[in-house]
């Protein structure tokens, strides 16, 4: 475990010492990592997912990508809430003198939020939707790369979100795949009002 | 948390997402051909989807810093999820409204299609008068299992 901390800690130490050596990545790094672009980005992709689809199947299947990915979203934030309860980690400049591109977060470091978030949204998806999945899944790596190169988490942060939101989305998938009749139900509601 | 909301910040925020649903719908109802969603033609619909958008996220960044803190000034996960959500039934409820007067006068041909795919060949409106009384037999006809989504591509 002590081994596993040490390559975190010169992981970490490791990228976030290349802030301040290239401007435009450090502009680009300050505007991916906000907390209002790729989460926005994501709900508007989720949004015209609802309405795309060559064939009804198809479109059903980016519905219940829908479906199934406010599920995940809710379930995991739920996870990271407890887990936030029960452990904290401090962030890395709590401990150690980093270059911030970012506010200095009052939460734990692990999970990572976006992370966690990030890979809820696109594994959702990618059960559902192939490409599209895989084209959310570069952006949440993305998302979470720049928290790390930003100094405001650790790289096993970002691994313990991916994980825990890759799970629930997977978890909620097998739920709606065998048990499916809630989402189902909520589809054909939207259908019988035009907007399914 | 409502009051958290009722800031400048969290106004930029909702106009941000009420411009890019905007966008988005319009270039998801053009790639759909779902005519009766679209305000203008398909290919200016298109075009100006893709031009809100790209307008609203410029708008945003580019005229204050907005590396705000949920603590301070900025909004926390739920508070961002309720004002995405309103902005984007806003939209489409703006949407459905703009393209129904419009288009009132467009033909509305008989369609065996069901779902949102009724919206290819006439308006929202149109559609919800025309099935007033078959509400609950549209919500029983409407289903079509879906797929495990193995074959989604």
């Amino acid at each position: 475990m002590e081994t596993l901390l040490t390559i975190d800690k010169e992981t970490f130490l490791w990228l976030n010492g290349w802030v301040g050596q290239y401007a435009w990545v450090d502009s680009i790094a300050e505007v991916i990592i906000s907390d209002y672009l790729v989460p926005v980005v994501m709900g508007l992709t989720l949004l015209g997912l609802w309405f795309v689809g060559k064939t009804e199947e198809q479109r059903t299947n980016n519905q219940l990508a829908v479906l199934n990915t406010l599920a995940s979203v809710v379930l995991s934030g739920l996870l990271v809430e407890l887990s936030n309860y029960f452990f904290y980690r401090p962030r890395p400049f709590e401990n150690y003198s980093v270059a911030l591109l970012f506010y200095r977060p009052v939460d734990s470091s692990f999970p990572s939020n976006p992370a966690v978030v990030g890979a809820a949204v696109a594994m959702s998806v990618f059960f559902w939707n192939r490409r599209i999945g895989t084209v959310l899944a570069i952006v949440a790596f993305i998302y979470s790369l720049s928290r790390l190169y930003g100094g405001v988490c650790y790289p096993l942060d970002i691994l313990g979100g991916l994980v825990i939101g890759s799970g629930v989305s997977f978890v909620t998938w097998a739920i709606i795949l065998y048990v499916g009749f809630i989402p189902r139900s909520i589809l054909r509601f939207a259908r019988a009002l035009y907007l399914a | 948390m409502i009051a958290g909301m009722l800031t400048s910040f969290g106004l930029d925020y909702f106009l941000l997402c009420l411009a890019a649903s905007f966008g988005v719908l319009q270039f998801a109802a053009a790639y759909s051909r779902l005519y009766g969603l679209l305000v203008f033609n398909r290919s200016f619909s298109a075009f100006l989807g893709f031009a809100v958008m790209t307008l609203a996220f410029t708008w945003f960044f580019a005229t204050e810093p907005r590396n705000i803190p949920d603590t301070g000034e900025g909004l926390d996960g739920n508070q961002q999820a309720i004002l995405f959500s309103t902005a984007a039934a806003t939209s489409l409820v703006i949407i459905l409204f703009v393209t129904s007067l419009r288009n009132w006068s467009t033909s509305n041909e008989e369609s065996a299609r069901n779902g949102i795919d009724v919206l290819r060949s006439t308006t929202y409106f149109k559609a919800l008068m025309k099935g007033r009384n078959g509400f609950w037999k549209r919500f029983s006809l409407s289903t079509k299992k879906p797929s495990s989504g193995s074959t989604a591509g």
